[in-house]
This record gives C-alpha cells, sequence and structure tokens, in this order.
C-alpha cells in the first residue's frame, strides 16, 4: 500500500502520520470520515490540507489532537507514537500541540477575561507563580498585537480579527512546537484576514512553529504553505509542495478544484472554464476505489491512482514510488 | 447608459441604539439596468447588507431612512404602504440570502415551499383585482352618469356599457385560455360595443379630471397655509401631527379616482408624511433639519404635482386615456378569472427546479431540506426566488457558506438565469474574485459610502481609490510571494463617524485634507469615479501599491493588449 519515501524517518520530522483511519458509527452505517491518511510534517514546515466541507480534513487535525482516538493507524510526534497513550501520559505532550479554531466567537468562554482565557493553560500545567504568568500573558498578547489593556476585558468587546488573535495567543502561550490552525481565517473579513495570516507568518517564524494548515481558500493556503495536501471524500489524493501543485496538478480532482477558484481578474473570469470531477463517470480512469494508492511521480509530487494505470498516465513514475 | 430598472438617489440610513444614532448608509447613489449586474463590495459593516435590505423593505423597526428615493418602475420604495409593498417583494424583487438553511423551512417538503407562494400570490391576486375593478367601474360608471347628465352626451347607458365590457373582458381571458387567438392590444378586436364603451370612459375621464382641476384650485391655499406649520423653530410635536393628518386628508381628497394606476405622488404621500414626521420627534440624535428637509420637500412635490394636473387639465387626450384604461381594466378582469390549480403549480414547480439545474426533479419534489447538500439547497432557494419571474434579484453574499467548486457552479447557476431572463442583479460579497465573475459593475462601499464606482475592468486595471488599493493587495493571489499588504487598524465606529475621508485614519496615502473634508467622487472617466482627494488636480502625485501595479502588469502580459 502507501510508502513514503524513506526521508520521512529523519530526524527532522516532527509529526508522521500512517494509514491513519477514523470511522464513525451511527447504527449500522460507517461514515468512513479519514480512510488511509499518510503524511509527515517536518520541522518548520506548514503543510495545507485542503478539500471541500466534509472530506476529512477537520477530522484528520482532530484526530492528530487526541479529540478522537483512531480506528486505526498510527501517528508519531517527534518518532514516539502518540496515538495509543493513556490520558496522564498524552497531558505531558498535549502543550506540545495547541489548535486554533475557525470560529473565534465559539471558541473562547464569554465568561472568562482575556487573561483567564491566555493564561488557563499554563494554569493547567501546574505553572504558580503569579509574576511569571503574568508576565508571560503580557508579552504573549504583545506578540500577537493586543496591548496590555485588553487582558482585562471579554471577548464580546473584541472584533473578529482581535479574537482570533486572542485565539492565537492562547495557543502560543504553551510554547508548542505543532500548531494545527482549522480554518484560521475563513471567518473573518478580507482585510482582517490578511492580518491574521501575516500574524501567523510572523509567528512562525519568530517561534520556528510547524503548522498544519486546514482551509478550503485555495489562494491562501498557496500562499501560506510549503507543501499541500488536497483531500477528497476521505483520502488524500495529491500530495505536493504548493507550487508544484498549482503548476502540475495531475489528479483530475485537484483540477477541478483548482479551476473553481474566482480570481480578481475580469478578464481572465470571463475565459475560466470549470473543470467537472465526476469519478467514475465519463469514462475517467478510476481514481479513488479501494485498489488505488498513492505514487510518487516527480519528487516529493503525490498522486492517487490504481497501480496498472499509473505509468499509461503520467509516465514511468519515480521507482520508489 | 442603458434604461436604470432600479435606481438608489441619495439613501441615509441609521439606526437608533442605546449608545446613539449609528449611521450605517450615509448618502449611496447607484443604478441598475436590465439584464446586468452591480456587485457591490465591502467589509462587514460597510452598510452593503442594510443597503439592500431597504430596497426590500426588510429593515427592522429601530431603522430610520433619513433621506432618499429608492425608484422602480416609476414610483418611490420608500413611500409605498406594506401591502403594495408585498406585490412587489418577493415578486418583482427577490432576494437570495447567505444561508439557504435559514431561508428554508425544515419542516415544510421543498416542493410545498415552491408552490406556496405561487398559490398564494394568485389567490391574492384574484381577491385584488376584483377588489380593484369593482371599484373602478363604480368610479367610472358614476363619472360617466354625471358627465351624461351634465351635457346629454350620447354614450348609451353607462351601466350596460360596463357590464358589457367584464363579460368582454373574461371572455378574452377564457379565450386566451382555451387558444383562441386574439388581438394583442384592446383596438385590435374591438367591438362596436367596446368602442362605445371607450367612448363613454373619455367623456367620464374629461369629467373627472375637471372635477379634480377645480378643487385643487380650491385647496392649493390651504395646502400652502400648512406647509408654513414645518417651518417653525420650535415645534410641538401635537401640532406638527394634527396639521399632518389635515393636511393628508386634504390631499387624499384631491385624487382622481379614475388616474390609471392610480396616483404615484398624492396616494404615498400621508403615509410618508406622517413617518417623517414621527421620526422628526421620535429620536433625539436624529438630524432634525435633514428630517425638516424631507417633510418640506414631499410638501413641495405634492404642490408641483397638482399644479401640472390642474394646468394640464384642458390640454391631455382623454381618448387615449381611456383607450389605455380600458387595457389596463382587462388585465384587472383577466386576473380576477385567473386560476392556478395545485397540478399546475406543481409542473410550473418542477419546471423551475429543471432550469436550477437539480437533478430528478420528480423524486426530490417530496423530499425535506435536510436531505440536500448545501449547494442544493441554495439552488432550491434560487428556485424559490424566481418563481414570481422577479425583474431585480439581490444576491446577499449567496456563495460565502459554499464549497469553492459548489460556489462556482452557483456562480454560473445566477450568470445563466441572469442573461436568459435579462435580470438585474444586485450582488453582495466581499470576495473580490467572485465580483470579477459576475459583475458587470462594481460599487465599493466603505464606512456607508460608496467610495468608487466604475465597470468591471475599470475598477479591477485602473483602481483610484486607496480603499480599493487596499482590498486588492490584502489578499494573496497565486502569485503573491511577499508579506500581504493588511489593512491597518478596523472599520470605524459609525456612531461617530469620522469627518472626512472615513478610510483615512487606515490609510497610509492619506492627506491632510483627508481628515478634515469629505472627498466628492471625482470622475475618472465617463463611467468611472472615486471619492478621493488624490484625484483632485492639486493633490501629489500618488501611484498604486507596487503588489497591485505588478499584479496588473502580470495580467496585461497574459492577455496580450485585450486590457486597456
Amino acid at each position: 500500500m502507501t510508502e513514503l519515501s524513506s526521508e520521512n524517518n529523519t530526524q527532522d520530522t516532527l509529526l508522521r502520520v500512517e494509514h491513519l483511519c477514523q470511522y464513525f458509527k451511527k447504527g449500522k452505517s460507517v461514515n468512513k470520515a479519514v480512510s488511509d491518511v499518510s503524511f509527515s510534517l517536518k520541522k518548520g514546515e506548514v503543510f495545507g490540507l485542503v478539500g471541500e466541507s466534509g472530506c476529512g480534513k477537520t477530522t484528520t487535525g482532530r484526530t492528530i489532537i487526541g479529540l478522537y482516538k483512531p480506528t486505526s493507524g498510527e501517528i508519531y510526534y517527534n518518532g514516539k507514537r502518540i496515538d495509543n497513550l493513556g490520558r496522564q501520559e498524552y497531558k505531558k505532550l498535549a502543550s506540545k500541540i495547541q489548535m486554533i479554531y475557525q470560529d473565534p466567537v465559539s471558541s473562547l468562554d464569554p465568561r472568562m477575561t482575556v487573561f483567564d482565557i491566555v493564561s488557563e493553560g499554563l494554569l493547567i500545567n501546574g505553572v504558580k507563580d503569579r509574576s511569571l504568568i503574568e508576565s508571560r500573558v503580557y508579552e504573549v498578547l504583545e506578540m500577537v498585537g493586543l496591548a496590555k489593556g485588553h487582558a482585562g476585558r471579554y471577548p464580546h468587546e473584541f472584533s473578529g480579527g482581535q479574537r482570533q488573535r486572542i485565539g492565537i495567543a492562547r495557543a502560543v502561550i504553551m510554547e508548542p512546537e505543532l500548531i494545527i490552525a482549522d480554518e484560521p481565517v475563513s471567518a473573518l473579513d478580507v482585510s482582517v484576514q490578511a492580518q491574521v495570516i501575516n500574524l501567523l507568518n510572523d509567528l512562525r517564524d519568530r517561534l520556528g512553529l510547524t503548522i498544519l494548515f486546514i482551509a478550503h481558500d485555495l489562494s491562501v493556503v498557496k500562499y501560506f504553505s510549503d507543501r499541500i495536501g488536497v483531500m477528497y471524500f476521505g483520502r488524500i489524493v495529491e500530495m505536493a509542495s504548493s507550487q508544484e501543485l498549482f503548476d502540475h496538478p495531475l489528479h483530475p480532482y485537484t483540477r477541478s478544484l483548482l479551476s473553481a477558484i474566482p480570481l480578481p481578474d475580469p478578464v481572465y473570469e470571463k475565459m475560466r472554464k470549470r473543470k467537472v470531477y465526476n469519478p467514475g463517470e465519463d469514462g475517467d480512469p478510476d481514481f479513488l476505489g479501494e485498489d488505488t494508492a498513492l505514487f510518487e511521480i516527480g519528487e516529493g509530487h503525490f498522486v492517487r491512482c490504481r497501480e496498472n494505470i499509473r505509468d499509461s498516465l503520467f509516465g514511468t513514475g519515480n521507482e520508489n514510488g | 447608459m442603458m434604461e436604470a430598472k432600479i435606481r438608489v438617489k441619495n439613501l441615509r440610513v441609521s439606526f437608533q441604539s442605546d449608545d446613539g444614532r449609528v449611521q450605517a448608509v450615509r448618502g449611496v447613489d447607484f443604478e441598475v439596468g436590465r439584464a446586468e449586474t452591480l456587485a457591490i463590495v465591502g467589509e462587514s459593516g460597510s452598510g452593503k447588507s442594510v443597503t439592500v435590505k431597504t430596497i426590500m423593505g426588510l429593515l427592522p423597526s429601530n431603522a430610520a431612512v433619513e433621506s432618499g428615493e429608492i425608484l422602480y418602475s416609476g414610483r418611490d420604495l420608500l413611500l409605498t404602504d406594506e401591502r403594495e409593498y408585498q406585490k412587489i417583494r418577493g415578486d418583482r424583487i427577490s432576494m437570495i440570502f447567505q444561508d439557504p438553511m435559514s431561508s428554508l423551512n425544515p419542516i415544510m417538503r421543498i416542493g410545498e415551499q415552491l408552490t406556496e407562494a405561487m398559490l398564494l400570490k394568485v389567490r391574492v391576486r384574484r381577491r385584488e383585482c376584483r377588489r380593484r375593478l369593482k371599484k373602478y367601474m363604480e368610479d367610472l360608471q358614476s363619472a360617466m352618469e354625471k358627465a351624461v347628465a351634465l351635457k346629454g352626451a350620447a354614450i348609451g347607458d353607462p351601466e350596460k356599457l360596463c357590464e358589457e365590457f367584464m363579460q368582454y373582458a373574461i371572455k378574452r381571458k377564457q379565450d386566451k385560455k382555451a387558444g383562441i387567438a386574439r388581438g394583442v392590444s384592446v383596438l385590435q378586436d374591438a367591438g362596436e360595443e367596446l368602442l362605445k364603451f371607450i367612448d363613454g370612459a373619455e367623456s367620464g375621464l374629461r369629467y373627472s379630471a375637471g372635477l379634480q382641476a377645480e378643487r385643487i384650485r380650491e385647496n392649493t391655499d390651504i395646502i400652502k397655509q400648512s406647509r408654513e406649520v414645518f417651518l417653525n423653530k420650535e415645534p410641538s410635536r401635537r401640532e406638527w401631527e394634527r396639521e399632518g393628518k389635515a393636511l393628508s386628508k386634504t390631499a387624499l381628497k384631491l385624487m382622481d379616482p379614475l388616474a390609471i394606476n392610480g396616483d404615484t405622488v398624492i396616494a404615498p404621500f400621508p403615509r410618508g408624511l406622517r413617518k417623517q414626521i414621527k421620526l422628526f420627534f421620535q429620536y433625539r440624535s436624529i438630524d432634525r433639519e435633514q428630517i425638516r428637509a424631507n417633510i418640506l420637500g414631499l410638501t413641495d412635490r405634492l404642490l408641483a404635482h397638482l399644479k401640472e394636473l390642474s394646468d394640464s387639465v384642458d390640454k391631455r387626450d382623454y381618448n387615449i386615456e381611456a383607450l389605455k384604461t380600458t387595457g389596463v381594466l382587462t388585465e384587472l378582469a383577466e386576473g380576477e378569472v385567473e386560476t392556478l390549480t395545485a397540478a399546475e403549480a406543481k409542473k410550473k414547480a418542477l419546471e423551475l427546479m429543471e432550469e436550477v439545474g437539480i437533478p430528478h426533479p420528480e423524486e426530490k419534489y417530496s423530499q425535506y431540506p435536510f436531505e440536500f447538500s448545501g449547494g442544493m439547497r441554495q439552488r432550491i432557494v434560487i428556485a424559490i426566488a424566481l418563481a414570481a419571474d422577479p425583474e431585480i434579484l439581490i444576491c446577499d453574499e449567496p456563495t460565502t457558506a459554499l464549497d469553492v467548486t459548489i460556489q462556482s457552479q452557483i456562480l454560473e447557476l445566477i450568470n445563466r438565469i441572469k442573461k436568459e431572463r435579462k435580470l438585474s442583479v444586485i450582488f453582495i460579497t466581499h470576495d473580490l474574485g467572485v465580483v470579477a465573475n459576475m459583475a458587470d459593475r462594481v460599487a465599493v462601499m466603505y464606512a456607508g459610502k460608496i467610495v468608487e464606482y466604475g465597470k468591471v475592468d475599470e475598477i479591477f486595471y485602473h483602481p483610484a481609490h486607496p480603499y480599493t488599493w487596499a482590498l486588492l493587495s490584502s489578499m494573496p493571489d497565486m502569485d503573491t510571494k511577499d508579506k500581504l499588504e493588511a489593512i491597518p487598524g478596523t472599520t470605524p465606529n459609525m456612531i461617530c463617524p469620522p469627518e472626512g475621508d472615513a478610510f483615512a485614519p487606515r490609510n497610509k496615502y492619506a492627506l491632510e485634507i483627508d481628515f478634515e473634508q469629505m472627498p466628492p467622487l471625482f470622475k475618472v472617466t465617463d463611467t468611472h469615479y472615486a471619492a478621493t482627494w488624490l484625484l483632485h488636480p492639486d493633490a501629489p502625485k500618488v501611484e498604486m501599491p507596487a503588489v497591485i501595479r505588478e499584479r496588473i502588469e502580470r495580467m496585461k502580459e497574459r492577455y496580450d493588449g485585450t486590457i486597456e
């Protein structure tokens, strides 16, 4: 089945997900939200996960952070398996992996002040020194572009962009190594989106963060990520560096996705033709069925397809695929 | 410029809140032509949604329309009363909202939701037509009788004529249903009896207009006196309300009951006046001089209209008017006998579902909204919006909640329908990519004002306002590599909007004058306007940011000269 190149096992890999499956049972039916997803993140890298709603990208993020127990598959963090840890063991790890949520309204407790929200993680991890907590909170608030005076206020007093900054401050104060950002900008206004993206970019450089960036806005993902994985119906169908993916999309679903992005360019828009992807119809070769796998076509460029059609479609692929 | 379907003039809307008056819309002008899409772009809080909600008459009760006109088919929607509005809203002007689930009823099958309005509308229309036709015929008959009595005009028995006309109109309708060809206009298949009726109607109309002119001459001075009351520097609410009531009563008395399609100035006058007087006293924070000007404006318009009516009374061609009246009456009579059975409604609904691209409509007809995906739900909402065959379609961020592939499909659908049905579309969004796809013309809104207005190519290839620059450069596109040019700060508090250009505090190109004085709309080309002092001849020359300039250069290269 899926074999990723051997370099993933080297030391600078921070997170490795292998054959992750997450099925939700509802009565007799089984919803295969994530099936056989494998990828890895190097230290300091931003990996973007894109796909339609319901394709399993959020579930993947939530499983990694331990909100769900995976049905099968393994998750390695710094070379150590983390998906089967007990509660106590996991807690020690938890501060190193933080999450930023999509909706800044529902992810902040309306009855807690900003100071309480941001410092809660430290308290839970047993920091008792009040002055240390204070200095850390103010430092982090400043880092995300909020003032010291904001600490005593409640979330409802802030605009959407500022609330997202609070969410980021709460994540950053734990000095995490990995941040899972689940659609951090899609609920924000255009002008504020850029502020938050710039902030994340800034923090990434300053703190050396590794980020799993989950989003559906392709131009933002392209701008922000080093590598991108495209998900469709619970599977990664294509994975490549962001430049490569946008320049040479190979999987028909990726092509259809890329052809749907509206760009601020009227002449281009008048000519843009949306490519339709109907798996199984139109004589499309099957790119999704059970007998398909990810194959490395170019360097670091993986496409899901059936083995027997790989060569005819993409020429001779890389042998370690 | 093609003829405008809808025209918004100097619209100002504010909301009364505990903290003060929130000036949501501060003087907006635009127009939309037939088969044209106007996109309104802006951040949340820029007033774009409030503007279209005003058009739809959906403002909440704490909203005050401080000034402005919304002209649609010869009338001002702001003066239209709720009963009249119900004939326009969802019928002539339809709206699609952002979240399809909240505009659908979750416990009703979608077939019912599609046909509900159709069936209701036909029933209401029948009742309405019957009422109006009956009233008009009675008025006409009595005017004709008086004309006969006065001049002894030989037109036969008015009562009999009216009855015969009714039978003719109903027969015409039945023939149409049965597929028997008839002339397009009344004149084409006019029989002798019908011609007699037209003659009679002519004398009735003339008599009625004469009577009206006489009344106007008697009452003009009374209206002028009433007007003086509103000039009072220390107004009392009781006095104004009493005077307003009296004035309205006088005005209504002056209406010609036989005016075709009603009188569009006198009929809405009492309502407009009452609303303005209420606004004047209800809210402490409101701009009272503006409201006073509105009241005086209303009264002046009424006076001018009355003068025109009384001056033209001998010059009008009553024969033509009688003919037009007959046409309108025929329509009313047709409306009275119009029926729509449930089966016919279903057939129509299925056609609509087919049109908006819902596969297997027969099967989907009896399903519930939750059984559909987001994109399909939005298609259903569009089908409902189209059910009454509207002229204007307002889309308030219809694709923001959808995935990019589905968004693309819905945009294609709206574009196709617009072309096929020659719809005027007002499209609200904050996604500039969507604007580039949909719009013929673009209005960029900021802090309740339109800051730039032009054709889509002009806005994207020659943007002139720093806010448009900022919007364009804050979004990454496929080639962006550098740090994004975020717009610093947030939108201003509209309780006390900044003096001068509202964007100045966030604008790195702001001049000193931007903080002091509001820039007017400067003309860039005949179709392109921008409200920024940078376009003033004395302003220092400022280039648009390098990011956008380079992007536009890239676009130009890509199309090799197709862009000016």
